[in-house]
């Protein structure tokens, strides 16, 4: 079979696939304390609209957005908000959330929030709907969906590329949506279709989901649907995934550096995003749950699991049978790019692709560069990240500017890689931040 | 509640390290250091290439222990250096000769802070040091399969040209191919035996340790070179220790560079420099000095900065 990647650079990382690749999506009723963090997009965080003791539903819109590049918050079950405070936050470590006691009953909005959504051919209003039902990109970037749907008026864009390459280890959740929401995603597509017109759309899908890959072309031979559609196959490759690379891999277009894929006339979306939208579209229902992975070599029982969003980590753990062995480290998202969580405290946000339990410690013995290349080989952005360790280490942050330190999308691969197990990102985040403190400075 | 530990992302690591690097440099080496064995007997060879491997861990161990920096003798790349320095030396020299060669291998290395940091490759350094300080040793080689000495094609070539080569071979070229194919002929332990040093370089290929641009820019500069200025291609390629320089020596990570193009550039001045080594200096074979010269440009070669994928020129207004 002939599969498409993109170049230069990247490279197959173990993918871990197998505990949960074969597992149905499972439905989780969440415990009895949600957390609801203002901030869960790229942007502004939201504001709160409710108050302390005061009785929401579910679908309730409880804080809202703050101009256009921010994103509505719904309440996913009903009871009562027993405060909004600081509270442990998967990715900013604290964060201002709501917090809504459950009272089991799911009672829903006796009328819908958003309103029904008047069916036109005006995109102005599609957008605002979306922005109302609170999408953001489901893979993890959680960039407001609302905005990507929006392409400023000098871009032509052509292109709709649906993102289905999970690329990260342990992650299959965007798989089994495939498998199992077959008729939402390419709803999904269709309704955006009729608001943008794309020349083409393409479904990319790496090797190793050959099944998944298999069905949606079967799919589309048996039902009338959208002609323009194709599926590709992708090789497997980390990080496909990344907009950049993905865009890369389908239409061999390279984004400008700095620039938004709208500059090469394309726009990327994952499964799970087009999925919330065919539910918001058809059944009004704002974005309140999520499909993700928990796995890892230490829980019990790895599964796949749609369930509120806000639910608590302890509750999911206990779901998934708690642990054979303490894990290490609890990572939010992949193994390569997620972020570590301190406790069991924090809610799932609507960019949980996945938890991953961890229970081994990568060693941090740093030794000397050895020069031996792998991470320029394997870099997706093309620069040489052992400059920004060297440069980093005599303290000469600014001069990382020369070298495009800000092309690099954090993909990680060059730590992965390292044979001195020198952690590189680290020292390109650190130099990022030196920079910008540098430059607020001046 | 217990609190997990807080690492930045990537969560995960390769298996591939330092020491799994090394280790698979020596493991290419160990073909052609079986035919240099069978060639010249393993008396002459295996005593010699333990002393030098030994020599270099143990002063690798002693120089960190006076310079206090991490104890990391057992890494692999002291074993690697020593390896290399045994395989480029003639077999049967005494073996004190290749003690202090790898001493003196660990120690440019470890004067310039260690491994990582050292501008030339150790192991020519210490068969640099061992031609210059003891040309006699060093240019006494034995012939294959027996225990009197010979001289090398190249030595017969620098003197008699390529007529005093064939004349060895009685005019025939199958039979000269064939034989500095196999190796029979005078020359340094690890270099002689081709088929070996091929399945090394595959090897290093296979498993990504190097990438293919030095060994065979290298090689192919030799080739052409060789065949402008007057000598038979082939027999060039097969003769000295082009294809071991250009194979483990030239590649070494430290001493060469990065980037792609650099390594380009890197590989055809190495030939470039045997070649002209073997036709203009006083010396038949150029292998060692050409490599440790490039060495000199690496850090030239690699002081570029790499445009970024969708990098767009900058207007200048």
């Amino acid at each position: 079979m002939k599969t498409k990647t993109f170049h230069p650079g990247g490279m197959h990382v173990p993918d871990h696939k197998d505990q949960t690749k074969d597992l149905t999506i499972i439905d989780m009723n969440p415990g009895k304390d949600l957390l609801f963090p203002l901030s869960q997009h790229v942007g502004i965080p939201a504001e709160p609209i409710v108050e302390k003791d005061q009785q929401v539903l579910v679908g309730q819109l409880i804080a809202k957005a703050q101009g256009d590049f921010s994103s509505n918050i719904h309440a996913s079950v009903s009871g009562i908000v027993k405060d909004i405070k600081e509270y442990p936050h998967p990715i900013t470590g604290l964060g201002t959330a709501i917090h809504i006691e459950n009272d089991f009953q799911y009672t829903p909005l006796p009328t819908p929030e958003p309103p029904v959504f008047e069916q036109n051919n005006d995109l102005g209003s599609f957008v605002s709907f979306i922005q109302d039902c609170g999408i953001v990109g489901m893979g993890g970037a959680t960039f407001p969906t609302h905005l990507k749907l929006n392409p400023p008026p000098d871009a032509s864009v052509d292109t709709y590329i649906i993102n289905g390459a999970e690329c990260e280890p342990y992650l299959t959740c965007d798989h089994r949506l495939m498998l199992e929401n077959t008729k939402e995603l390419f709803d999904g597509i269709q309704i955006v279709q009729s608001y943008l017109h794309f020349k083409e759309i393409i479904i990319g899908i790496e090797s190793n989901k050959m099944d998944a890959i298999e069905h949606l072309l079967s799919y589309i031979k048996e039902h009338p649907i959208e002609p323009r559609i194709r599926v590709v196959p992708l090789e497997k490759k980390y990080p496909q995934g990344a907009e950049k690379s993905l865009i890369n891999a389908l239409t061999k277009r390279i984004v400008p550096v700095g620039k938004l894929p709208f500059a090469v006339g394309c726009i990327v979306q994952n499964v799970g995003t087009l999925i919330a939208i065919s539910n918001a579209y058809r059944h009004n229902t704002p974005l309140i749950h999520r499909v993700f992975t928990a796995s890892g070599d230490c829980l019990k029982d790895p599964k796949n699991i749609r369930a509120p969003i806000g639910t608590l980590l302890s509750d999911i753990i206990e779901f998934c049978g708690g642990f054979i062995e303490e894990p290490k480290e609890l990572v939010f998202g992949g193994p390569m790019m997620g972020i570590n969580q301190r406790s069991q405290d924090v809610p799932i946000l609507k960019g949980t692709s996945g938890i991953i339990f961890l229970s081994k410690l990568e060693p941090l013995n740093e030794s000397s560069c050895i020069r031996c290349g792998r991470c320029i080989q394997n870099c997706p952005s093309g620069l040489m990240p052992y400059r920004f360790v060297e440069l980093a280490k005599r303290n000469n942050h600014f001069q990382a500017n020369r070298y495009y330190v800000s092309s690099c999308i954090e993909c990680g691969l060059c730590t992965y890689n390292c044979p001195a197990r020198i952690p590189i990102l680290n020292y390109i985040r650190v130099t990022k931040q030196e920079i910008k403190r540098k430059r607020s400075g001046q | 509640m217990k609190n997990y530990v807080i690492t930045a992302s990537p969560h995960i690591r390769s298996k591939i390290n330092t020491v799994f690097l090394m280790n698979t440099v020596s493991i290419s080496l160990i073909p052609a250091t079986i035919g240099g064995i069978v060639i010249f007997g393993w008396l002459n060879t295996l005593p010699l290439i333990l002393v030098s491997i030994v020599s270099a861990i143990v002063s690798e161990a002693i120089l960190q222990k006076i310079l206090r920096i991490p104890l990391t003798y057992l890494d692999g790349s002291a074993l690697v250096t020593g390896f290399l320095l045994a395989l480029c030396c003639p077999p049967g020299i005494p073996l004190w000769l290749p003690a202090i060669g790898s001493f003196f291998a660990i120690f440019s290395k470890q004067v310039f802070g260690g491994l990582g940091h050292n501008p030339f490759n150790p192991a020519l350094i210490g068969r640099a040091f061992l031609v210059l300080s003891f040309p006699a040793h060093m240019t006494s080689w034995l012939k294959p399969f027996d225990t009197v000495t010979t001289s090398t094609p190249l030595a017969v070539f620098a003197e008699n040209g390529m007529e005093g080569v064939m004349s060895i071979f009685q005019g025939s070229l199958p039979a000269m191919y064939q034989t500095m194919l196999l190796g029979i002929r005078g020359g340094c332990i690890g270099e002689v035996f081709i088929p070996g040093l091929l399945i090394g370089l595959i090897v290093l290929l296979v498993s990504k340790t190097i990438q293919w641009y030095i060994p065979t820019i290298y090689v192919a500069t030799v080739f052409v070179f060789s065949w402008l200025f007057g000598m038979d291609p082939i027999f060039s390629i097969l003769s000295g220790g082009v294809m071991f320089g250009a194979f483990f020596m030239a590649t070494d990570y430290v001493t060469s560079p990065m980037l792609p193009s650099s390594k380009i550039i890197y590989g055809f001045g190495c030939g470039f420099l045997n070649v002209l080594i073997r036709f203009f200096a006083n010396m038949p074979e150029g292998t060692t000095f050409a490599i440790l010269l490039m060495n000199v440009i690496t850090p030239l070669l690699d002081n570029r900065i790499k445009h970024p994928i969708g990098y767009v020129k900058e207007k200048s207004s």
